[in-house]
């Protein structure tokens, strides 16, 4: 079971002390099922000398037969000491060996009283099977010489009280003691048979007690490294919970302290600009344009970190309102003509008039930028823009799904698509420009709300793009006839916005 | 010392037999049988057969061997011999004699007529004293066996007795005289009740 060697002594040890355990209570209890036995027997040898020699006669008197008082003083003689020992000292070895010799004691007066009958002999084969439960083979050592003695003696000087016979061998006694030593040796053997069958399970059960003993230990180490890890997680987290706050709330002072100049710088820029176009003097457009560009880029960048701040900080607030979906996607659809047209995408939106109830600004946030990484990364292809419900409010989704031709993303980039500033490939953001923080504002934004943004793209062959947005009531106070209208209730028109 | 006092007690339990063994091996008053049949007509004596006639007391449980033995003897010797049980019991009733054991495992040998001694004559006739005394009479009507069947009190099994009666049947010789175990056929005297209270009617 185990190679430690203190576990195999404790083992050991412990099916020691089971086995001793368990064969003491064997003899005790064996003890006091002899008691009860013997008390028995006395009684029945008592029974039998009044059954059958109750008195003795002489003429018409008679006095009681001396095998009843034999009965009671010498059956009482053998049976109380045992007895005694039995309830008094039960499981100490001298009483079961007492009790093994007054067992034979016993079976010789039972022979004598039913005068030498042979079937009483048997009382002497039972009773040693019976002491065979104590399986201590020691208590057959006792029994045995009681018997041997008694038909060694018996058979000696008074044979008819024990063979029935007068003219016997003086050696008939050997017979009779081959036969109780025949019985003897398969008790015996049964005996330690018995034995080393109660040591087996006491060294399993040993085994089972040390095992689980170990695996308590052993789960309660780990219980306490768990709770010691989880306490410490707990305590990082916190940490970097108090950690982000304080970043968030940093960077949106940061985010607001740093547009301020820099809309100071462009608008310079933009006067500049319009300075030179009346002075005809075209000798700095280039550098103007650059400035402008990289201003604006900045600018997009702070306020994507100023919105990614306020939602990590708890401190983004929506403002909802009723707004028509489909007016909201040909608008934003319609900012990225210029777009659209230098990539040569055709953009399709298929969307009836469908009133919603949410943040527009936000939804709208959203929905630039599925719509412009759509044109963005499509060339001489095309941009599809479906709107579409389904449900009772309160309980329905809304999705608007962007489908494009566009160069598609493999499928081991789609699981860290939605990572703050992951742009898939350092030459995308050389080539195509953005800050790598578009996708993760709006599903986060998305989730705000209580909806989603899900990717699905095929490397080469294009992407669709959805955000689902749960059919909200809108507060009765300001809903109208029609408010929330789904696309079961809604006429959809396909619309070419532009080729 | 544990051993010592068990290995004490046990040959105490041994020598606490001593009295049962002298008990058992105290024979009964032999009797004064005559050598010849009496001259009495109380029994009918078989011609041309050996005549058995054991006296019997009907409660004697010691008499239950001897007639076992009985049983045993008319067994191994068939149509040699006819026997006779003749019961005594002082002061008692053939109507309770009946009703023993004894009788009727006696009346069920074959072979074997059963009697009851009403006024103690034939007793007297025959000498006989204790319960279990076989007396065995051969064809002229000679007594060639008085005494039990039994070699102890109470106990079946082989007896000197059983033995003669066999041997007497069969032509050869054999002691005329054995030892009997069994309850007196008589009261006891003024003097023995008076030495042993415990007798009682």
């Amino acid at each position: 079971m185990t190679s430690n060697p203190v576990s195999a002594m404790r083992i050991a040890s412990r099916a020691a002390f089971l086995f001793e355990a368990h064969h003491t209570a064997i003899y005790a209890r064996t003890d006091r099922l002899f008691a009860v036995l013997m008390l028995g027997q006395w009684a029945a040898a008592i029974a039998a000398a009044l059954w059958i020699t109750p008195r003795t006669w002489a003429g018409q008197y008679s006095q009681v037969h001396l095998h009843v008082w034999t009965a009671v003083v010498l059956g009482g003689a053998i049976t109380l000491p045992p007895v005694g020992l039995a309830l008094l000292r039960a499981g100490k070895a001298p009483v079961r060996y007492v009790i093994a010799a007054g067992q034979m004691l016993m079976s010789g007066l039972l022979i004598h009283l039913t005068g030498g009958r042979i079937e009483t002999h048997f009382h002497i084969f039972g009773s040693l099977a019976i002491l065979a439960i104590y399986r201590d083979w020691r208590v057959f050592v006792p029994a045995t010489a009681v018997a041997v003695a008694d038909h060694f003696f018996r058979g000696v000087y008074w044979p008819q009280s024990i063979f029935g016979m007068i003219a016997v061998t003086p050696w008939r006694w050997i017979e009779h003691a081959g036969w109780i030593i025949f019985e003897n040796v398969f008790l015996i053997r049964a005996c330690q048979q018995s034995v080393r069958e109660m040591k087996d399970i006491a060294r399993q059960r040993s085994e089972l007690e040390v095992t689980n003993e170990t695996v308590e230990l052993k789960v309660g180490e780990r219980t306490a490294a768990l709770e010691a890890t989880q306490e410490e997680l707990r305590e990082a987290k916190n940490v970097a919970e108090t950690a982000n706050q304080a970043k968030s709330i940093f960077l949106a002072t940061m985010s607001h302290e740093l547009r301020t100049p820099l809309n100071a710088i462009l608008g310079f820029a933009e006067l500049i600009e319009e300075e030179m176009k009346d002075r005809a003097i075209h000798d700095w457009d280039r550098e103007i344009f650059k400035i402008r560009r990289a201003g604006t880029h900045l600018l997009a960048l702070i306020s994507d970190i100023l919105d990614l701040s306020k939602i990590e900080a708890g401190r983004l607030e929506l403002r909802s309102a009723n707004f028509d979906i489909s007016a909201l996607i040909r608008e934003v659809a319609a900012s990225f003509e210029p777009l659209a047209a230098k990539n040569r995408v055709e953009v399709v939106v298929v969307s009836g008039p469908i009133t919603l109830y949410g943040d527009r600004m936000r939804v709208r946030q959203c929905l630039f930028n599925l719509l412009g990484n759509a044109c963005k990364f499509t060339r001489d292809g095309r941009v599809l823009v479906e709107a579409a419900g389904s449900g009772a409010p309160g309980e329905g989704r809304f999705a608007v799904r962007v489908v494009d031709t566009g160069i598609g993303i493999s499928p081991e980039d789609l699981t860290k698509l939605f990572s703050h500033f992951t742009q898939l490939d350092a030459s995308i953001a050389r080539k195509f420009g953005g800050t790598g923080l578009g996708l993760s504002i709006s599903r986060k934004l998305a989730r705000l709300m209580g909806g989603d943004v899900t990717a699905e793209s095929t490397f080469g062959q294009g992407s669709t793009f959805t955000l689902h947005l749960p059919l909200i009531a809108a507060p009765s106070a300001r809903a109208a006839p029609g408010l929330l209208e789904t696309s079961s209730q809604s006429a959809f028109a396909e619309e070419v916005l532009w080729h | 010392m544990a051993v010592l006092i068990g290995i004490a007690w046990t040959v105490s339990i041994g020598l606490a037999t001593r009295p049962l063994f002298i008990y058992e091996n105290t024979a009964g008053m032999p009797g004064a049988p005559g050598s010849h049949w009496p001259s009495t007509n109380l029994i009918q004596r078989s011609r041309g057969k050996f005549t058995l006639v054991m006296f019997a007391h009907p409660d004697c449980p010691c008499t239950r061997a001897s007639i076992a033995e009985l049983g045993m003897l008319m067994t191994k010797l068939p149509g040699k011999l006819d026997a006779v049980v003749e019961f005594r019991k002082p002061g008692a009733s053939e109507r309770d004699a009946r009703t023993t054991d004894l009788w009727q495992t006696a009346a069920a040998i074959p072979g074997a007529s059963v009697r009851f001694d009403n006024d103690g004559q034939a007793v007297r006739a025959f000498g006989a004293a204790v319960s279990g005394q076989t007396m065995l009479y051969d064809r002229e009507g000679r007594l060639v066996f008085s005494g039990g069947i039994t070699a102890f009190r109470g106990h079946v099994g082989d007896s000197p007795g059983a033995d003669a009666i066999i041997r007497r049947v069969s032509g050869g010789q054999a002691p005329i005289r054995a030892a009997v175990f069994g309850c007196s056929l008589r009261d006891p005297d003024t003097q023995q009740l008076q030495r042993e209270p415990a007798w009682s009617k």
